[in-house]
């Protein structure tokens, strides 16, 4: 099933790169991907991937990670079209 | 930026802070830019265990850490120091092992450079380790390192990186005096099972009384339940609470390998190891149960064979501190999150269930090992069965990986899980000797003995000379099949015979190895030498290495082929696929 993490990561030296991999590794693909920064220490990252774990266990694993502050997910409905395919509202809204 | 006359540099603040902590034991190798470092090292309270390669520094502080359930210190410097170190981080990660890392690293002006002994182990790290700090500022030093402490030994334990350019460690710390003047132990070391110093602190909290009281439904409702033990639970300190539950409702118990030890291997309850060469008696409950009760564990591919036929007809209680865990392989219809303590004490009410004790307890009977099995040459499994008993429950035995390590984990009668210390999710070659380096260190009253296979010991067979230059009287049984065992038991079996690149005839001779770095050594040739081999080891009072050749055909039994189901062991040479008597390979298989 495809969803949507959205989750906010304390900036440290390699905190993106970490939250990054972890999510793209434990997925089948990455759909899309963004990430703001909110104050210049911390930075709002919204990733939707076509899942291979369920959504929760995915989110705690982000959730444990030590530079992520909170983690929520979105399930999308399985039609979402192709890579180039816009968030829903709710997401993109943050 | 260097440090003042009188003025503590941020080398000697990370070596009080380690006092601070209650580290008493280093395991590493210098070198440029962790200089500073072991400079402040000298003098120190703190021990430093020299080894001779920086892998065998992880693996030590790694062995150390699974023998006491202290956090483990490695140390190594920048650059080629540091990328040695990575086999052991990711080792100590996949199984969940409490260590620091302490790397030195390039002046902060120089990262990026490409400077000489430049690698940025900070993104090498990235996916091995818990988490990984580069402190920029010496003032930073000391609370980051504890928090790096802190972080490996709380929650699921793992590794964690400090990576520490060399010019914060020469630099001065603002007001660092007063901090120094702490002296040891006024931090209070917490290990990941307790801690020395703060019992029960850093404990995750209590799981929800709703998921406690739905088990406990579950459990009353079960006709078969069975007790699925990981190596979580003596991660947790929670042994002993899983042996009341486990008393109490009577229930059956399986293990995997890092559960081995949960319940102690001789008890009634318990039907053996689960998985890929696991136990008959343990693979059959497994497929029959009716609730499974994980505590602590993963469902590991080597664990549950083919996912989808895994366990078929059970609910699934799974019990951990990892939220993270629950759900990830297998749907669970009751998770139990946090510190299991409670639960477990909770869910230690009676079972009727009678019945299903007495169909797996009569199964275990009938299918028990044949140790009499004629064969020529040394029988492992006799051997290691011999060795067990005649070292006691209170030894330490640590493997490495291949054929040898699952003959342990088959026939040795492991007491408590800390006592078998086994690379498990890694899986890596050439844990063995330097984890026993790091047991024998934490541990220097128990026996210690590292059976391990003539692969495996070529991989860190220089850490001889740490055990020679420490005197450490430590045991070592090399079972030599002059082959990669494992590779090529997988060879005859699954790649029609093909045995490429296993062969390991050309191998040392290894008492002359032994001997080289002053370590005495015995040569087993046959089945009638072992018992006086092994009245020598247990009297030996320094280190003694046992050299035993085995029959290179001599494979492990059982086994589940790759992407089968449990249900479809095979048990001997009678039943390899192409084998005339052999039935056809399972549905399914994706080779």
């Amino acid at each position: 099933m495809n969803y949507t993490l959205i989750f906010e990561l304390q900036m440290r030296p390699a905190a993106l790169c970490r939250a990054l991999r972890l999510v793209e590794r434990r997925s089948r693909r990455v759909i899309d991907l963004d990430a703001h920064s909110l104050d210049g220490d911390r930075t709002l990252v919204r990733i939707t991937v076509e899942g291979r774990l369920p959504p929760e266990v995915l989110a705690a694993q982000v959730r444990n990670q030590y530079d992520v502050r909170s983690v929520r997910y979105i399930a999308l409905e399985d039609a979402i079209p192709g890579d180039a395919a816009p968030l829903p509202a709710a997401a993109a809204a943050g | 930026m260097s440090a003042g006359p009188g003025a503590p540099s941020g080398a000697e603040h990370v070596v009080a802070t380690l006092e601070r902590l209650g580290v008493d034991v280093v395991f590493g190798y210098p070198g440029g830019a962790i200089m500073p470092f072991y400079d402040a090292l000298h003098g120190s309270s703190i021990r430093h265990v020299l080894v001779r390669h920086e892998q065998g520094a992880a693996f030590a502080a790694d062995g150390y850490a699974r023998a006491t359930g202290d956090v483990g210190v490695c140390v190594a410097t920048s650059g080629p120091g540091a990328t040695n170190l990575l086999t052991g981080l990711a080792n100590a990660h996949m199984d969940s092992i409490p260590l620091l890392a302490i790397t030195g690293q390039v002046p902060v002006d120089l990262i990026g450079t490409d400077a000489f002994q430049e690698v940025d182990v900070l993104g090498m790290t990235l996916p091995v380790v818990k988490h990984a700090f580069q402190p920029t500022s010496p003032d930073e030093l000391a609370a980051t390192l504890e928090e790096a402490f802190r972080l490996a030994a709380t929650g699921r334990p793992g590794p964690v990186l400090l990576d520490v350019p060399k010019d914060v460690m020469q630099a001065a710390v603002e007001g660092g005096q007063a901090a120094l003047d702490l002296g040891p132990g006024a931090g209070g070391a917490t290990g990941a099972r307790g801690g020395p110093a703060s019992p029960g602190a850093g404990r995750p909290p209590a799981p929800p009384s709703d998921q406690v009281t739905r088990a406990a439904r579950l459990l009353q409702e079960s006709r078969r339940p069975l007790l699925y033990a990981g190596g979580g639970i003596v991660l947790g300190g929670l042994v002993d609470d899983f042996r009341h539950f486990a008393e109490t409702t009577g229930a059956p118990v399986v293990a995997t390998l890092k559960g081995l030890g949960a319940v102690p291997v001789r008890h009634p309850s318990f039907l053996g190891m689960m998985g890929m060469h696991g136990a008959r008696a343990a693979n059959e409950a497994l497929q029959e149960c009716d609730l499974l009760v994980c505590v602590g564990a993963r469902f590991d591919d080597r664990a549950t064979g083919r996912l989808d036929g895994f366990a078929p007809d059970a609910r699934v209680i799974h019990m951990d501190v990892d939220s993270g865990e629950v759900g990830k392989l297998r749907s669970v219809d009751a998770p139990i999150l946090g510190d299991l303590r409670p639960a477990l004490h909770r869910l230690a009410v009676p079972l009727s269930i009678d019945a299903w004790r007495d169909h797996c307890l009569e199964r275990k009977a009938k299918l028990a090992f044949d140790y009499d099995a004629p064969i020529d040459g040394v029988f492992a499994p006799r051997l290691i069965r011999d060795l067990s008993v005649a070292l006691g429950d209170e030894a330490i035995v640590v493997c490495d990986v291949g054929q040898h390590q699952m003959w342990v984990a088959q026939h040795w009668a492991i007491a408590r899980p800390e006592r078998h210390l086994s690379s498990g999710g890694l899986g890596a070659m050439g844990f063995g000797l330097p984890a026993a380096v790091g047991a024998l260190v934490g541990k220097p009253g128990s026996p210690v003995v590292n059976i391990t296979g003539d692969g495996s010991f070529m991989m860190n067979v220089q850490e001889l000379a740490t055990v020679g230059r420490y005197e450490l009287p430590l045991k070592i049984v090399v079972i030599d099949n002059s082959a990669l065992g494992l590779v090529r038991q997988w060879q005859k079996l699954f790649f029609e015979r093909r045995f490429s690149e296993v062969d390991l005839s050309d191998n040392p001779d290894f008492v002359e190895v032994a001997a080289a770095f002053g370590i005495p050594g015995l040569r087993v040739d046959g089945p009638d030498e072992v018992a006086g081999a092994i009245d020598r080891l247990v009297a030996e009072g320094g280190p003694l290495l046992l050299h035993v050749p085995i029959d290179p055909e001599a494979n492990v039994w059982p086994l589940v082929p790759p992407g089968a189901s449990n249900s479809q062991m095979i048990e001997s040479e009678a039943d390899e696929p192409g084998h005339p008597a052999a039935p056809g390979p399972p549905e399914g298989d994706p080779r």
